[in-house]
């Protein structure tokens, strides 16, 4: 199935799973043991009034299959329901926490990826030379190292000790950006302020080092045996045989068929990508998503965990639809079941 | 494999007979010798309470290798017996079971295993849970794959044609040629387990204070960074050597069963 016919047939799958998603988040309050309200106030003591007023809200009081569909009809409009540690709408907080774990994910992959692209191919063209040996070492170490003691190491040797990078946050606080659309890079190009994106980006540097060694892993692995198997291909041997000059065969013939294996593993990565992004956000006081999540759920705020889950959730599947489509586009002639 | 196999079989050691042979008390508070460099009494330092990192590690060994062996073995046989059923049977049954696998996948593992956290609350018991239920679609996956590709193979096609019953066959056939790649998997996926694990308890959201988990510890270490470095570096140091021991051992074990190798 090629083309438009394939896009529109992967979108149309995407649906039902999208409904699921949405139905698994709502059910997620319900799953509670005991009551979820009493569940979600932890303890606290509220006034009678109170109660009724939040039951209401969350729509406690009415049948699940009817508190479902006002639910749904809710994300559909963009109401999320309100947070309740900070009684404010949790599309707000989500809005305003979002744009910094997006640029946190493609600063990760703008590092990851040519880095892991480029040093795989290199170790695929010369097996067991020194770039091969690094290579293997580095996919290694990035899958064996958890991020979370990579990030606490780091933080130790170039903030703390050293004074190189900042320990926390995302920006100095004494810079002003205006803030526009939420994403620091943007904001601080349109109204021109190279001292806020200079702090943004020295602010990222360790965090976007952790949150890559993954993808870096994975995808020099992918590159490295990828390379090597269509190298090993009659075509190569073919154009090789024929005295086509060595860059020609590795550019022209080799790599865009070893870099669909290495998309796909891309894709497939930056599932993990969002695991460790809670965690990357979380050792450097990024106020990201993933960080609005973990403090949710410390705080049994369930409207704003359902909010955040739904996020990650519909952002992961499009990430997938994303990853199958440029495989397609890549080679056409590939057929996904 | 040989190197794998080592590091496995001391962490085990470790893990399972450690505590012997360590000197008594090491995990009680001890205020006195709070957030102590390492030294001879304490090799490897001493936490915000008084307690030898070096006991709390060796106890955490076996929290985690404990942890980690449920994780995966409860969700490989869970995952494993939809993976057969769905591979083995076709048609709609394999429709109905891969789509509820891939609402499973729909969500990314460790944040469906933090939303399963957020249900049930915090705690190991709990962790264990969330991790078992997010690692069952990809385990479903896998072997659904290759219970589909033995299924192809003519002495099962054989086996069917001489009246066996589908019980038989999937005992007889099918298991023990699907027992290479998901054995491999399995051990490939225990390093992931006890790295998710750790990171649900570095959260705070899995292990909590004062079990002796290496997550938990490098979260407790985390305020005193800049005072107290072995705090945070030997736990997770113990967790990278844990992961690699996994990772030398299912590298091995796929060398070693893959006859093409």
């Amino acid at each position: 199935m090629r083309g438009r016919g394939f896009i529109i047939k992967r979108v149309l799958l995407m649906l039902p799973v999208l409904f699921f998603v949405m139905f698994a988040v709502f059910m997620t309050v319900r799953l509670i043991p005991g009551d979820p309200l009493d569940a979600m106030l932890g303890g606290r003591r509220i006034s009678e009034a109170a109660d009724a007023e939040m039951r209401s809200q969350l729509g406690l009081d009415k049948p699940w299959y009817t508190q479902f569909w006002v639910w749904c009809g809710g994300v559909l409009h963009g109401d999320l329901g309100r947070s309740i540690m900070s009684r404010r709408p949790v599309l707000d907080e989500i809005a305003a926490k979002l744009p910094h774990t997006l640029e946190l994910l493609v600063f990760s992959l703008l590092l990851a990826v040519p880095i892991g692209v480029s040093l795989g191919i290199l170790a695929a063209l010369r097996p067991r030379g020194a770039v091969d040996l690094l290579a293997t070492a580095a996919s290694v170490i990035g899958i064996s190292m958890p991020a979370f003691w990579l990030g606490l190491l780091l933080l130790l040797t170039f903030s703390v000790r050293a004074g190189w990078f900042p320990t926390s946050g995302i920006i100095d606080p004494q810079i002003d950006v205006v803030q526009r659309t939420g994403f620091y890079v943007i904001d601080s190009l349109i109204s021109g302020n190279m001292r806020a994106l200079g702090s943004f980006l020295h602010h990222m540097i360790l965090p976007a080092i952790v949150l890559s060694t993954v993808p870096l892993a994975y995808t020099t692995r992918m590159a490295r045996s990828s390379m090597v198997e269509v190298l090993r291909e009659a075509y190569v041997t073919t154009a090789r045989a024929k005295g086509v000059h060595e860059r020609s065969v590795i550019t022209i013939h080799a790599l865009r068929n070893a870099l669909i294996p290495v998309t796909i593993a891309i894709g497939a990565v930056t599932g993990l990508m969002l695991g460790g992004a809670v965690l990357t956000e979380t050792i450097f006081g990024l106020p990201g998503m993933g960080r609005l999540l973990v403090d949710a759920i410390l705080q049994r705020d369930f409207p704003l965990i359902q909010g955040c889950i739904l996020v990650f959730a519909v952002g992961y599947n499009i990430v997938n639809l994303l990853t199958d489509i440029l495989c397609q586009w890549i080679d056409p002639k590939a057929r996904y079941g | 494999m040989v190197v794998g196999s080592f590091l496995l079989l001391s962490l085990c050691f470790v893990a399972f007979t450690g505590h012997l042979l360590l000197p008594p008390g090491g995990n009680r508070s001890d205020l006195s010798h709070r957030l102590d460099a390492p030294s001879k009494e304490s090799p490897l330092g001493t936490d915000q309470l008084g307690r030898d990192v070096l006991t709390r590690a060796v106890l955490g060994a076996k929290t985690s290798l404990a942890s980690g062996a449920v994780v995966i073995l409860l969700s490989g046989l869970l995952g494993g017996i939809v993976g057969v059923v769905s591979g083995y049977f076709g048609r709609a049954t394999d429709s109905i079971l891969m789509r509820c696998v891939d609402f499973l996948l729909a969500f990314p593992t460790f944040l469906l295993a933090m939303a399963v956290v957020a249900i049930l609350g915090p705690g190991l018991r709990n962790a264990i849970i969330a991790l078992v239920i997010s690692y069952i679609g990809p385990f479903a996956r896998l072997v659904r794959g290759v219970t589909i590709k033995v299924k192809a193979n003519e002495y099962v096609e054989a086996a069917h044609s001489i009246g066996a019953s589908d019980l038989h066959i999937v005992a007889r056939h099918v298991l023990p040629n699907i027992l290479t790649p998901v054995t491999v998997q399995l051990a490939l996926c225990f390093g992931a387990a006890i790295v998710d694990l750790a990171g649900l308890s570095f959260l705070g959201l899995g292990a909590q204070p004062p079990s002796p988990e290496w997550g938990a510890m490098l979260s407790a270490g985390r305020p005193y960074i800049a005072t107290a470095w072995w705090m945070t570096t030997f736990p997770g140091l113990c967790i990278m050597v844990s992961v690699l021991a996994f990772i030398f051992v299912g590298d091995g074990l796929r060398d070693v069963m893959d006859p093409r190798r």
